[in-house]
């Protein structure tokens, strides 16, 4: 497993409440679930404008996970085990 | 349906879900808009946050309906394996509405496709067993017979990573396609069996009239040369014999005309009519019809007029069948003409690379309901009760003749003004003068003061041509002649009698006319002699090529007596000379 086999872009609004909420969970989770495999970019919307437009981000913070496979959801991240199934994390694999 | 548009549909909703709820609950701290972010807690942004959420709102119910109403089906499938990993079922995780409608499961969710239909074909299991096995997409159409004989066209990928059970398919029902695409395909076949027979059946047609022809014209040889000869006989018909016998011949004439022109469409209808397109001398061509014409238009009180044109014209054609165009043109120009008429044939250069030819008469002309008939087979345009004779075969034969030269036929008309036909033909630029062909000889007859005896051989299989040649010569007792009835016994009697002229039937029993011309030409005792063809193959082109072969004359039957004596005497005269220059 690589570093940074699951990739995140949290898109955030500077120091608002819900956008550090969001990076607390988001760093948590990934600390739980992914230790040592993941990475996370941070982007303020509020300095970097133009990259939330192309990503069609009209909504901060929103995290979007880039690999293994492309989900994006919005929003503090409260939920962790909504969370984890939205991001395909928590799957019941017969195999595993 | 090779994007999985339902995927990014599915994708877009979501999102647009996910925006919504975020600011719904509050948690959203910033909007974009097209002019930058907005803090949600600064008054300013409170109507930015209005707006995006009206928005959202709407693409939301935009993306639902549009959800709702894609007509392609769509399933969530996990397969199910037995204990030796062989995919046996799989279980249905999610559907969209139009799966029930494409598919006619209802209320699939949850439940085991064997559950909903218990014999659907294995192929389906392995199918898409592969697709989670592997990962690789696969696009397919098949029949789901358990699902009432559908027909679908399908599209399935796997879901999540290598050990993911889950399979997506998106399919529509082509059902209807498949019945129209095998309708369509069972129309082709049938159209296609109709077209072979209709084509068998017209070249049977042709090969029919093509050998009636040849059977209608060895009796008309005996009913025309009979004829003739009681004409020319002694004691001298009398006058109302005269006028019976007239009668017999005018009819046989007639008669022949016709077989020939049924013959010219059963030979170009069958492709067996050859062509050779050559560069063809106009003025050539047109002097030649001109002298032909001149006393038939003498006759029928028509002014016959040629008009000047370029003399360095040459037009891409078969010098034979042009021939035979412009003589149909000319002779129904004549035909049906005023009393005093004119007949007018002028060229022109009108399109760039085009020569035409046109033929315009003084007649009755055209209605437009009569020239939208012409160029029809056995059509002739009511002239049926009228007394001009004619098969109203003439114009359709030309129109083919024309179009197989790459050329086109027309007709202006007025009533009461007169008709203009003509012919545009591609002009051939690059002219070189076309091969002179050697000009039937001119050959006077020669009363043969000469006693000597000359001996003609005849070879030929009819006995009535026999008779008949038998009689026309009766009156020259200085040829004696003799006789074989076939190719072969022709030959060996040549070489036996060394004749003086010989009178060679072309289709002959054993060897043909040709074949015992080129043996007798190979043999130096009778390479000389010179042989008169004399065959009912009557095409011009049959003509020209038995004179190229080597025969001193290649006559047509049946046998007209003037020009068969006078090919006898022009042969004999020849013979003389022959005899005088050694």
């Amino acid at each position: 497993m690589s570093a940074d086999e699951y990739r995140f872009r949290l898109f955030i609004a500077g120091n608002e409440p819900n956008s550090l909420l969001a990076e607390q969970n988001l760093r948590a989770l990934c600390l739980t679930y992914l230790p040592g495999c993941h990475h996370i970019e941070i982007i303020d919307v509020l300095q970097d404008f133009e990259a939330a437009l192309q990503a069609m981000i009209m909504v901060a913070p929103a995290v979007m996970m880039l690999a293994p496979r492309a989900v994006t959801l919005f929003g503090a991240l409260n939920d962790t085990a909504k969370t984890l199934a939205a991001l395909g994390l928590k799957q019941a694999n017969p195999h595993d | 349906m090779t994007e999985p548009t339902y995927a990014e549909l599915k994708e877009r909703l979501e999102r647009a879900e996910g925006m919504l709820r975020t600011l719904e609950h509050g948690e959203a701290d910033a909007v974009m808009s097209r002019d930058g972010p907005g803090l949600v807690r600064s008054k300013a942004a409170i109507s930015m946050e209005q707006i995006l959420m009206a928005e959202l709102r709407e693409s939301k119910e935009r993306y639902h309906t549009l959800f709702n109403s894609i007509d392609e089906g769509f399933c969530l499938i996990e397969m199910i394996y037995d204990e030796h990993e062989n995919p046996i079922d799989w279980r249905f995780l999610e559907t969209n509405p139009a799966f029930e409608k494409q598919t006619g499961l209802r209320d699939g969710v949850g439940k085991r496709m064997r559950e909903l239909a218990p014999d659907h074909e294995a192929h389906w299991f392995e199918t898409y067993g592969e697709v989670a096995r592997t990962g690789e997409p696969i696009r397919f159409q098949n029949e789901a017979k358990e699902l009432g004989g559908r027909w679908f066209d399908l599209y399935a990928f796997r879901i999540g990573e290598s050990g993911s059970y889950k399979v997506a398919v998106l399919f529509r029902d082509i059902t209807d396609f498949k019945n129209l695409e095998q309708a369509q395909l069972d129309r082709n076949i049938e159209m296609e069996t109709a077209t072979a027979v209709a084509e068998k059946a017209n070249l049977a047609k042709s090969d029919f009239l093509s050998s009636m022809s040849h059977e209608l014209r060895t009796p008309l040889n005996a009913i025309l040369g009979f004829a003739q000869l009681l004409e020319a006989g002694t004691p001298s018909p009398t006058a109302i014999q005269m006028i019976r016998l007239n009668q017999i011949s005018q009819g046989g004439w007639y008669l022949l005309r016709l077989i020939n022109e049924i013959l010219d469409l059963a030979l170009i209808e069958s492709g067996k009519s050859a062509m050779s397109l050559e560069p063809v001398s106009l003025s050539k061509v047109l002097l030649e019809c001109q002298a032909m014409f001149v006393p038939q238009a003498a006759k029928n009180s028509i002014h016959l007029h040629f008009h000047m044109f370029d003399n360095a014209w040459f037009v891409h054609a078969d010098q034979t069948k042009l021939k035979q165009v412009l003589t149909n043109l000319l002779s129904n120009a004549i035909k049906y003409n005023s009393i005093n008429g004119t007949v007018e044939v002028k060229c022109s250069e009108n399109t760039p690379g085009r020569l035409r030819i046109s033929v315009k008469d003084s007649g009755d002309g055209l209605s437009a309901e009569k020239l939208a008939q012409l160029f029809q087979p056995f059509n002739r345009l009511g002239q049926e009760v009228g007394v001009k004779e004619g098969t109203g075969i003439g114009l359709t034969v030309s129109k083919k003749l024309v179009e197989m030269m790459g050329g086109t036929i027309g007709v202006e008309s007025r009533v009461g003004v007169g008709s203009e036909f003509w012919i545009e033909l591609e002009r051939d630029i690059a002219s070189q003068p076309a091969a002179t062909i050697r000009p039937p000889g001119e050959f006077v007859s020669q009363p043969t003061g000469n006693a000597s005896r000359y001996t003609l051989l005849y070879v030929e299989d009819n006995s009535a041509n026999l008779m008949l040649v038998e009689q026309i010569i009766e009156d020259r007792p200085h040829i004696r002649m003799i006789s074989a009835r076939d190719g072969a016994r022709g030959v060996a009697l040549a070489q036996e009698q060394l004749p003086d002229i010989i009178l060679m039937d072309i289709n002959l029993p054993v060897l043909s006319g040709i074949e015992a011309m080129t043996l007798l030409r190979r043999d130096p005792a009778t390479k000389h002699i010179p042989i008169i063809a004399l065959s009912a193959n009557a095409m011009t082109r049959d003509i020209e090529r038995g004179v190229e072969a080597g025969f001193f004359r290649y006559l047509t039957k049946p046998i007209k007596i003037n020009e068969f004596t006078e090919a006898l005497d022009a042969a004999m005269a020849s013979v003389g000379n022959q005899q005088t220059s050694l």
